[in-house]
């Protein structure tokens, strides 16, 4: 059998969703991911994207999602909680990995900007 | 909530769907404190989301590399490819031609508020036909109507645009109404459009140029606007140029004011006019229809001598130029072109079916390993696609290049005209989208139909029969029929093509037998001095006997003059007048004295100089002399053909001819001149044939020929030139017209040989259309025989090795399986005949005399070529079934 090819790196909004639903932890349901990403990086983003994307890293292997209990304040309904699989995690950590690689050694120049 | 619910249902699972309808109304309800806001705002986004869940979904079933395998299998099974796409290719370019044509003969104007733009005409509902003389009607919808704004007409005509230097151009030119431009709205590039003072009377003449005639023949004279150029003999002030997009009525480059005046005609008499309107700004269509209607009968009323029949109507402004009398015939072919579509993607579907047939164990183990039925039917339908998609684009450049022939056609047709400004001859997107409809629609039932029958119930057998390397399905008996079908359409078509074929390829070469290419023909016209006309021909129709022939004097002596003048030009070695060119003469039904029996002859008026330009001889009584000419003679000259075949050894010298009278289609050519014609016509003469071969199959080669006579307003001259001076001539004739006369125009010069071609455009491309049709069902219908022997050797695999095991002798296994196709061509074959004869029969009306004894042998050829085609067809699977080792079917037993 041949060697699996590897994965294609994630792009930078897939990163930011993962990164986020790392960050929601347990309460990684999609509205808290957005708000995570705009807390953190101050940019605005928008429901069908975050949507899109996380059925996109679903249909990747990178996230798994559950149904969690009924609530009564969103009308009984129950809410759908993401979170990372393995590759998904190892996904991330290439990613970042990749940028730290390349952000190496221009500190300086960085700091100016 | 549940209605949210309900649409992202739509597009994703239950869950799924409540869980995010949940993050939906949360999410409004922290950005919008009104419940209301927020109820009305829910489903308007879950139907947004539905959209994005339907799209991922769809999106999913489909993967890049089912791309990559349909292109795999386009070249793996190069004969299907080539018959599916070939066939494919010819019904869509037929599918989307029809809405092409739809487009064209009824588009919305590229003006402004274009579709607001209507014609009204005056339906006679005795005539069945629209009464253009409508110049008293006219006056009066212009003043009375209120519904309708800028109600104005126009008519066409051609005169001799002469500049300040001396220059001569034949032009047509549109004479209408100010309101022309008001309704078309377009700025001029220069100058000003027409306005209402240039109609009244006494107004000074004016002209507004086109473009192209500003750059053409102005040299694009930037202080054009205030020159002058004359119009036949009047001099005109040119006051504006139009941009070259505008063509407004029809194609015209040249405008001048229409000034009427009906107190010089009765009521029904005049010009025939175009009139166009356009609706007032917020009234509709049915308001305006009412108040013409009503309008109608009060002047029915008012004037029951001439508008009792009448019956106006508003219609969309093209299609008074569309040929089509009735939009539902254009529905019919369109019907008809899908259908054909319908057909051959079902047909095609048999093929792929035969292909996925092949693929059953492959397709069962997938099953087996997970793959669900939709993504299965998703690759199979891919697979389709591609092969549409291919056969889309082929489609399309058939089309592109049926347009490019129709352009030049045009061009051809319409002497410096060419389309009209409404028809953009090209590849549309809308076109293209029509394409692409039909290829999906070819894509769905060639892809979708075949997968669907090979992943149901039997994809279980399939899997069953992995280990015996056989298939458990089969083609069923609908399958079967339409196999047959093919075979028997193709046996009622193919005959008729081959005659078709045959006779156009006979006659396509546009060889008379004498040199056409030494003879130029040109048709020429005199300015009639009124101030609104029509082309002389129709006008001099309906003129009174004196001022005709006054008229007809008039031209006569022109021509006479311009005759002399080129007689005298180096290289011209005859001119002779004629009504029309060899080859080309109507059919018309004369009775010979003493006989009820009718015989089809063709008619032609000639001037005693016609045979000798011509080459023909009289071989019998005498020629035509100038004598003849005269008002109301009787003597007409018949050629050797009618002598040998109505006459059969009677004396034809002095038999006398009669018109059958009161027949529609002969009144044209008998009244084009108005000359009142004797009741019957005496024989004094016989010329050799000519042309000595005939153009046409259709048309009688009998022909009377009749002196031309001096009240002949439609004469053309042809001139016999030597080639190399065939160019010089040309132009030399136009000159050569104006300098007798600013008024007597060369409306067009050409090569005989150029005219003859043009007739056979039209028989070229029926015969090119009917051909590919017919290949298209032939090669099918080979196709559809393949498909079914290759699928029942497939499937009887194991059945031939057990009886070639059991000592059977494999070729008279298979003969018995072969019977099957050979039974079926034959069955298909004999259900053809009765549509074939009847499709022969109106072949013979269409392109002349086949005997019994043709069409027998053209039908047998035709049987014995299917049955070769379904011999061809089988001999792949019949190798594959003579290949099967009894030890290897038989290996799993």
């Amino acid at each position: 059998m041949s060697p699996k090819p590897p994965r294609p790196p994630l792009a930078e909004f897939e990163l930011l969703v993962l990164l986020a639903v790392l960050h929601a932890g347990d309460e990684a349901y999609p509205i808290a991911i957005r708000d995570a990403i705009e807390a953190r990086t101050g940019r605005p983003a928008s429901r069908a994207a975050v949507f899109i994307t996380l059925e996109r890293l679903e249909d990747k292997g990178l996230v798994t999602s559950r149904y969690g209990d009924p609530t009564p304040v969103r009308g009984g309904r129950a809410k759908r909680f993401f979170a990372p699989t393995r590759d998904g995690l190892a996904a991330v950590k290439r990613s970042v990995a990749m940028v730290t690689s390349m952000t190496d050694g221009l500190d300086a120049i960085l700091r100016k900007a | 909530m549940r209605l949210a619910i309900r649409l992202l249902r739509l597009g994703m699972g239950r869950m799924q769907a409540e869980a995010l309808a949940g993050d939906l109304a949360e999410d409004l309800a922290r950005r919008w404190r009104s419940p209301l806001l927020c109820a009305i705002l829910l489903p308007v986004l879950a139907a947004g989301y539905a959209l994005l869940g339907l799209g991922g979904r769809i999106a999913r079933l489909f993967q890049p590399i089912d791309v990559k395998l349909a292109v795999r299998m386009l070249l793996k099974y190069p004969g299907l490819t080539i018959i599916a796409v070939f066939s494919m290719a010819i019904a869509i370019a037929c599918g989307a031609g029809t809405f092409a044509i739809y487009s064209l003969l009824f588009p919305t104007l590229p003006l402004e508020e274009g579709d607001r733009i209507v014609s009204i005409e005056n339906f006679d509902t005795r005539s069945r036909n629209d009464d253009r003389q409508v110049l008293h009607d006219f006056v009066v919808w212009r003043s009375e109507l209120k519904t309708l704004t800028d109600v104005g007409a126009f008519l066409s005509t051609r005169r001799n645009l002469i500049t300040e230097a001396g220059a001569v151009e034949p032009m047509p030119l549109a004479q209408m109404s100010a309101a022309g431009f008001r309704v078309a709205s377009v700025a001029p590039l220069m100058g000003r459009v027409l306005e209402d003072r240039d109609e009244q009377p006494g107004a000074e003449p004016v002209m507004v140029i086109g473009e192209a005639v500003w750059r053409r023949t102005f040299a694009s004279d930037p202080s054009i606007v205030g020159r002058t150029a004359r119009l036949g003999k009047t001099v005109h002030t040119i006051v504006g140029v139009m941009p070259e997009s505008f063509g407004f009525p029809v194609n015209h480059d040249l405008w001048v004011p229409l000034a009427l005046t009906p107190s010089a005609y009765e009521r029904g008499a005049g010009p025939s006019l175009d009139v166009f309107a356009r609706l007032a700004p917020g009234v509709e269509l049915g308001a305006a229809t009412s108040e013409l209607e009503a309008l109608g009968v009060r002047l029915a009323e008012q004037f029951p001598e001439s508008n009792r029949n009448l019956r106006p109507r508003l219609v969309p402004y093209t299609s008074v130029f569309a040929d089509f009398d009735d939009i539902e015939d254009l529905y019919t072919l369109q019907a008809g072109a899908v259908l054909l579509v319908l057909v051959i993607a079902v047909n095609v579907a048999i093929l792929v079916y035969a292909r996925t047939v092949t693929r059953a164990g492959e397709i069962a183990m997938r099953t087996a390993l997970g793959a669900s039925r939709s993504r299965i039917v998703s690759q199979l339908f891919i697979e389709a696609a591609a092969l549409s998609a291919v056969a889309g684009l082929i489609g399309l450049a058939i089309l592109k290049i049926a347009f490019v022939e129709m352009e030049s056609a045009m061009t051809a047709l319409v002497p410096g005209g060419g389309a009209p400004f409404w028809m953009d001859l090209g590849v549309s997107p809308g076109i293209v989208m029509n394409t692409a409809a039909l290829s999906l629609l070819a894509a769905a039932i060639a892809g979708v139909a075949p997968a669907a029958k090979v992943t149901g119930r039997g994809v279980q057998s399939g899997l069953q029969n992995l280990a015996t390397r056989g298939s458990g399905l089969r083609l069923g008996k609908g399958w079967t029929a339409l196999v047959v079908g093919q075979v028997a359409i193709t046996a009622a078509l193919l005959p008729a093509a081959a005659m078709m074929a045959y006779s156009t390829m006979k006659f396509a070469e546009a060889d008379p037998g004498f040199p056409a290419g030494h003879f130029l023909a040109a048709d020429m016209g005199l300015d009639l001095e009124l101030a609104a006309t029509n082309s002389e021909a129709e006008t001099t129709r309906a003129m009174a006997d004196a001022a005709r022939n006054a008229y007809a004097g008039r031209f006569n002596a022109r021509v006479a003059e311009l005759r002399r003048a080129l007689a005298s030009e180096p290289g011209v070695t005859a001119i002779t007048g004629l009504w029309t060119h060899p080859g080309r003469e109507p059919n018309m039904r004369i009775t010979l004295d003493g006989s009820e029996e009718r015989f089809e002859i063709r008619f032609n008026r000639i001037d005693p100089a016609y045979f000798a330009a011509f080459g023909a001889s009289i071989i019998g009584g005498r020629a035509f002399t100038a004598a003849d000419g005269a008002a109301g003679t009787t003597a007409v000259i018949v050629n050797q053909h009618f002598v040998d075949r109505y006459l059969r050894g009677r004396p034809a010298l002095g038999q006398r001819i009669r018109y059958v009278p009161n027949q529609e289609r002969d009144r044209p050519a008998m009244s084009q001149d108005g000359v009142r014609l004797p009741a019957a016509y005496e024989i004094v003469g016989i010329v050799s044939n000519m042309p000595a071969r005939e153009l046409s199959a259709i048309a009688a080669a009998e022909r009377v020929y009749h002196p031309m006579s001096p009240g002949n307003i439609d004469a053309r001259i042809a001139i016999r030139v030597t080639p190399e001076r065939a160019a010089a001539v040309s132009q030399r004739v136009r000159d050569l017209a104006a300098a007798i006369d600013p008024s007597f125009r060369v409306n067009r010069v050409r090569p005989l040989l150029e005219v003859y071609q043009g007739d056979k455009t039209e028989e070229r491309w029926a015969a090119v259309l009917l051909a590919g049709i017919t290949l298209a069902v032939l090669v099918l219908a080979g196709g559809g025989v393949y498909a079914l022997m290759s699928v029942t050797v497939t499937r009887r695999r194991r059945e031939i090795g057990i009886r070639a095991a059991l000592g059977g002798e494999p070729r008279r296994i298979l003969a018995a399986i072969f019977g099957r196709a050979l039974a079926l061509v034959a069955l298909g074959a004999l259900m053809g005949i009765i549509p074939a004869l009847a499709l022969l029969q109106g072949e013979e009306m269409m392109s002349g005399p086949v005997s019994h004894w043709e069409i027998t042998a053209v039908y047998a050829g035709v049987v014995l070529f299917l049955i070769g085609i379904g011999a061809l067809a089988a001999y792949g699977p019949a190798r594959r079934g003579l290949r099967i080792q009894p030890t290897e079917a038989l290996r799993a037993e």
